[in-house]
């Protein structure tokens, strides 16, 4: 049997971002961090990870126990920090 | 799964393009003419009107079919690949092919393969996940890092705007930002545009919604009105400040 495949558009393909550039301008290596240089911790109160939840327990139940563990961790350090909170993308 | 100010993204990202693979279960004996030629009407932009068992409004709303594709068929069951616009119900669109065809049909089963730019071959059981994290405790943090992704990755197909970093801590309190704070800006914006806001360093600081199209950026004045802040207040300095003065320890300034 032949493949039937039908294409309106290709919603993935990288778009050719036209940019405008309206002033020179530096910044300052003092304040901020680049993406790339983030820690784990930074990552923790700012980050996101791809999860397959087509396996293993509820999401429910690995949630609760990562933010246990997460939250015990932060503890741990002996700051004020907030305890980590994660929330998931209805998918 | 979101984690920390990053659970602020997430109406951003649910609008995102997604692809399926699935299992249709026709009602009766199609031949391959006539599904072709049923599959052919349903791509391109379509309306649908949500379930019974949804929280949205039941409005008919358009969605946008970009892809269907046979990836195999054994008499009544059709294993497909769809690509759909976010907010498309798959299983809407098997009843409906059903209906087009007479016969009727069903979704037998689904599994989505990808969200925007997010494969299923990046994903990670949540029982990795649990591992990583454990071992992170007990002081080994490379496989958690490894796991753990920029949010920036999320807002990748939004139009992008580049502001200085004198800009920067005015938009984490919810100010908008104007014509003088940009560096650069997508030639494609359009009014009413959801745009991603970042640093020069690349950070994301802000969604907003474009007061004005790229068109009109001359015309100075509010370019876009903050929408979900992303970065922490005092990040960068609080220049906003009439009387600070300087450099600043943690961006706090008296």
């Amino acid at each position: 049997m032949t493949v039937l495949r039908f294409v309106y558009s290709d919603p993935f393909r990288e778009r050719e971002r036209e940019t405008v550039r309206v002033r020179e301008a530096t910044t300052d290596e003092r304040y901020g961090k680049r993406p790339e240089e983030r820690s784990v911790e930074d990552l923790l109160r700012f980050g996101y990870i791809v999860v397959d939840k087509h396996s293993g327990p509820t999401s429910q139940d690995v949630v609760s126990s990562v933010r246990r563990v997460l939250g015990a961790e932060e503890a741990g350090h002996g700051g004020t920090l907030d305890a980590v909170r994660a929330g998931e993308i209805p998918l | 799964m979101l984690l920390g100010r990053a659970t602020r993204l997430t109406q951003a990202v649910t609008g995102l393009p997604k692809e399926y693979v699935g299992v249709m279960r026709l009602h009766g004996d199609v031949g391959d003419e006539e599904l072709a030629e049923a599959l052919s009407k349903f791509v391109g932009e379509i309306y649908q009107t949500p379930p019974v068992r949804s929280r949205v409004a039941r409005r008919p709303r358009l969605r946008t079919v970009y892809e269907l594709e046979v990836i195999e068929r054994e008499g009544r069951d059709v294993l497909f690949r769809a690509v759909v616009s976010g907010g498309t119900y798959v299983r809407k669109l098997c009843h409906d092919i059903g209906l087009l065809l007479g016969t009727g049909a069903h979704m037998r089963e689904l599994r989505r393969t990808r969200v925007g730019n997010l494969h299923e071959s990046q994903s990670h059981s949540l029982l990795e996940i649990y591992a990583a994290v454990r071992a992170y405790s007990e002081g080994d943090e490379g496989w958690l890092k490894s796991i753990l992704r920029n949010p920036e990755e999320l807002v990748a197909h939004l139009p992008r705007v580049e502001v200085l970093d004198t800009a920067v801590d005015a938009i984490c309190h919810g100010a908008p930002l104007a014509t003088p704070g940009v560096v650069s800006y997508d030639r494609s914006i359009e009014k009413g545009d959801l745009v991603a806001m970042f640093t020069l360093k690349g950070e994301l600081v802000a969604l907003g919604r474009a007061e004005k199209s790229a068109l009109d950026f001359d015309e100075g004045g509010v370019f876009v009105r903050t929408d979900v802040v992303l970065m922490e207040r005092g990040t960068y300095p609080p220049f906003w400040k009439g009387r600070f003065r300087g450099p600043v320890s943690q961006g706090r300034a008296s």
